[in-house]
């Protein structure tokens, strides 16, 4: 698809397309499978949750782990290039919706199964520093300097705070928490789950992936249209504020 | 359906679904060469 002026309209291309449409199908699949799902004799029809509540939680922890590893990238003389930078802003970005949608479909799991929307236990609590640290992280992208030294703040805070993502996953063993255990390991049909909520589960956490994977490619894409567009109007204005001088 | 597994569903697929859509509507604005942002 293309413009008048020749530039592609758009950020999507041919790798896009087809990761664009695996993750709508997956997620699809995710949907279908989890509404389809038995009531259980424990949760009732909330059982259902499991198929998106568990594979958002997942999402959220690889966009924050993405952000950090790009953020040591971007700091690492060796491999430190602006694309680093772009995609831990951009990765970061996309941690907030997952952390968002997690914290949510949460709580609504939590009202009906443990009669209150929010209580202050240990994964849950961790869960919303996460989403702040995340908002905080975001909050310092924006805060103005030069482009250099937003990165390195940046890729310092979101390597500093990265270190939630693994004591958020082993909060529900390292505290006694009204949550459940890790959802991976409940993998055995025999234990924990039945098959079928395994099956819905699993496909989840692949939706969830290729849905994350498309979104940060294509805001890494626009991260970097962003970034063309600030350097071109600083140039315009410099050179508007040069003519000016020559005029005077 | 019962209402909170709805609820469940139905705020992922808004909250992706907006989230896409926001991105994806950017990009074209960008290629096309408006911004919508100033000098201020």
């Amino acid at each position: 698809m293309s413009n008048g002026s020749g530039r592609r309209a758009g950020t999507a291309g041919a790798l896009t397309t087809t990761l664009g449409i695996a993750a709508l199908l997956s997620l699809g699949v995710t949907f279908a499978l989890g509404l389809s799902l038995p009531a259980t004799v424990e949760q009732g029809d909330y059982s259902r949750l499991i198929a998106i509540h568990p594979g958002l939680a997942w999402a959220s922890y690889v966009a924050f782990g993405v952000g950090a590893l790009a953020s040591a990238a971007w700091l690492w003389p060796r491999t430190r290039a602006r694309s680093w930078d772009l995609l831990a802003g951009a990765s970061m970005e996309v941690a907030v919706l997952f952390t968002a949608l997690t914290l949510v479909t949460g709580s609504i799991w939590g009202r009906p199964t443990w009669g209150v929307w929010w209580t202050w236990d240990a994964r849950l609590t961790l869960s919303a520093l996460m989403f702040m640290l995340e908002l905080g992280y975001l909050a310092l992208r924006r805060v103005p300097a030069d482009v250099e030294i937003t990165a390195n703040r940046s890729a310092v805070a979101a390597l500093l705070s990265v270190v939630v993502v693994p004591v958020n996953h082993f909060a529900v063993e390292w505290w006694r928490t009204l949550h459940q255990g890790r959802s991976l390991m409940q993998l055995n049909p025999r234990r924990e789950l039945d098959g079928e909520f395994i099956g819905a589960m699993l496909v989840g956490f692949l939706a969830m992936t290729l849905v994350y994977s498309w979104l940060v490619v294509h805001r890494v894409r626009v991260a970097r249209l962003e970034a063309a567009e600030d350097e071109s109007m600083l140039a315009r204005a410099l050179d508007e504020r040069r003519a000016e001088e020559v005029t005077v | 359906m019962n209402g909170y597994v709805a609820a469940g569903y139905g705020s992922t697929l808004f909250g992706l679904a907006g989230y896409a859509l926001w991105v994806l509507r950017r990009g074209r604005m960008l290629t096309r060469g408006r911004s919508g942002r100033g000098l201020g």
